[in-house]
């Protein structure tokens, strides 16, 4: 009997959306009013990594989702080992983020 | 929505138990400089347990948005098949320290790895450290506990924050 292996894929609805942090991650914009925010906290060796990412596009896509696109364009430009050590990767609407009491200092913008 | 039914509303995922550790070691440090000390060995505690549960669901192939309940039977499936149901009493409804420690210790990562053992010496040490001094049964005594074993628990929880990544990967 063949087995068929299920891995675990964006859905492909979010593969623009990874696109474009993806995009944004490897030539970040300047200018106060663009989007997708990055927020990276690296503090480097073995610790976590945790991980913000504010735009108005999260509108309407699941918290999971959203995660799951962080995770996949930060894959894409750090690779697996720093993947691995991500402890926290929220996607935040404006309102959201402001909700959350995000976490400018020590948090570095990319 | 009341807090009650927001909380228990929740699909709680491990990056939840990340976030909601971060907001009981701050509560714990307000207690602490306040002079509060029981108090704070209480939120440590449970900052120690959240850390150490991530950590075994991380070595069990979660991700942070995987479901925390999900990770939680599966943890509890695996510790039965590695033998350490054995150490049942050491489970305390879920808030056993030594019993997650010893879950992390056991299991291999996804890739294969065990965790090393000059870590999992150092990881018994403290979790050897908090478990002397911080109990869920705490909630019900009067014993407002001293600055010394507030800040013993302090540092042994430090020391997990600052090594999960190690602790599961």
């Amino acid at each position: 009997m063949p087995v068929h292996k299920i891995g675990r894929t964006l859905m492909p609805q979010f593969l623009e959306l990874r696109s474009e942090l993806e995009k944004e991650w490897r030539h970040p914009r300047s200018g106060r009013t663009a989007e997708p925010v990055i927020y990276e906290s690296d503090p480097g060796g073995n610790e976590p990594i945790q991980l913000y990412v504010v735009w108005r596009r999260w509108e309407g896509v699941p918290p999971s989702d959203r995660t799951d696109v962080i995770l996949d364009a930060f894959e894409a430009v750090r690779g697996k080992d720093a993947v691995l050590r991500v402890s926290l990767a929220l996607g935040l609407t404006t309102p959201e983020a402001e909700q959350l009491g995000l976490p400018r200092k020590g948090a570095e913008r990319k | 929505m009341l807090l009650r039914e927001r909380v228990l509303a929740a699909n709680l995922l491990v990056q939840d138990m990340e976030l909601a550790a971060r907001r009981r070691h701050q509560e714990a440090m307000t207690l602490l400089v306040s002079k509060q000390p029981a108090g704070a060995v209480y939120l440590f505690g449970y900052e120690a347990e959240m850390l150490l549960k991530s950590a075994a669901y991380r070595r069990l192939g979660a991700r942070p948005n995987s479901q925390a309940g999900v990770f939680f039977r599966h943890a509890r499936q695996r510790a039965r098949d590695i033998g350490l149901s054995g150490h049942s009493d050491q489970f305390e409804s879920g808030h056993g320290l030594l019993f997650w420690a010893r879950l992390v210790w056991s299991l291999p990562t996804p890739a294969g790895d065990v965790l090393p053992t000059d870590l999992r010496r150092t990881l018994s040490r403290h979790i050897l450290r908090i478990e002397s001094r911080w109990v869920v049964e705490m909630r019900y005594s009067p014993d407002a506990g001293s600055t010394d074993e507030a800040m013993t628990v302090f540092r042994s929880v430090e020391w997990i924050a600052r090594n999960r990544v190690a602790l599961w990967s």
